[in-house]
């Protein structure tokens, strides 16, 4: 039982730890988003015809989350690499020189988590307005809007 | 005699695993929270609490470890609990086909797959010798630089 006790007394000490220091880290998680409900408001997801609609007026830039090798194939129109692993660990924001520009981020298909969870750490850590792709690039396609092929774009 | 160096050895094996492993997590807490989410086991918010509370718990343990004391054995109690965790985390994700960073070592790239599925596997097993043998520190010379 003491040694139970213990145990819960450091995970308590952690959780306290966590909470102080993650406060004072400018790079931390927001406060406010360790108490929002499931469905949070960080990102939200774009519609095939919205994110067309943003495309065609320039004021959008897609950012593909899938691997590499996957981008090299095919993407969306000018988009740019920008593969979820690669950006959890050595960060890199799309090139963007205009925040005005709507971020959108997106990969294949609807049961891929990637493209949602990009957007979330570009939300949380740029000033674009960022979205994911609903449906991913297979619903961009299924519309018949543009994709492009074989010739490498922007890749780390 | 053997036993108590090997013991040594796995406490401080551990112990710089652990604090080398926590440090660029507490740093960049959102990249820690999005791989955890990634592992589809928790959701956004749990994935938050998990990403600043559990890189703090590696630290504290992997202290505990090195440090004289009676908490050397909570600390091998933790560690055990820890990788009996990562080891079921990286488990369903295997079997789920997940493609993702593992998250082990902030600012490094490691897939989940087999080989990541075996070292944990080991890790695993090194930690449950750890929480067998892990004592008091002794009181004979030998044994107490064992238990350094």
């Amino acid at each position: 039982m003491q040694r139970l006790l213990k145990s819960l007394s450091v995970l308590a000490l952690s959780l306290v730890l966590g909470i102080l220091v993650n406060v004072f880290n400018w790079e931390g998680i927001d406060t406010a988003l360790l108490l929002t409900p499931e469905r949070d408001q960080l990102v939200e997801s774009i519609v095939p015809d919205s994110a067309f609609s943003l495309y065609l007026q320039g004021s959008a830039i897609f950012v593909d989350a899938r691997a590499s090798s996957d981008f090299e194939i095919d993407r969306l129109p000018r988009a740019q690499s920008l593969p979820l692993t690669y950006f959890l660990n050595v960060y890199q924001s799309p090139d963007s020189t205009d925040s005005l520009k709507t971020i959108i981020t997106y990969c294949f298909d609807p049961q891929c988590r990637e493209a949602e969870l990009l957007a979330k750490g570009l939300a949380a850590k740029d000033g674009n307005q960022v979205y994911y792709l609903r449906g991913g690039m297979s619903a961009w396609m299924a519309m018949g809007f543009p994709i492009e092929e074989n010739s490498p774009g922007n890749m780390p | 005699m053997t036993k108590k160096w090997l013991t040594a050895l796995l406490r401080w094996f551990f112990a710089v695993i652990l604090i080398y492993a926590s440090v660029g997590k507490i740093l960049q807490p959102i990249e820690f929270a999005l791989t955890i989410e990634a592992y589809q086991v928790a959701g956004a918010v749990a994935s938050r609490w998990i990403a600043i509370g559990l890189p703090w718990l590696e630290f504290l343990t992997g202290l505990l470890l090195i440090l004289p004391g009676s908490w050397r054995r909570i600390a091998a109690d933790l560690n055990l609990a820890m990788m009996g965790m990562f080891l079921i985390a990286v488990g369903q994700a295997y079997l789920r086909d997940l493609v993702i960073d593992c998250g082990c070592f902030a600012g490094s790239s490691a897939a989940v797959d087999g080989w990541k599925l075996l070292q944990n596997s080991v890790l695993l097993l090194l930690s449950a010798y750890l929480f067998t043998t892990v004592q008091q520190p002794g009181t004979e010379l030998s044994e107490r630089i064992a238990d350094f």
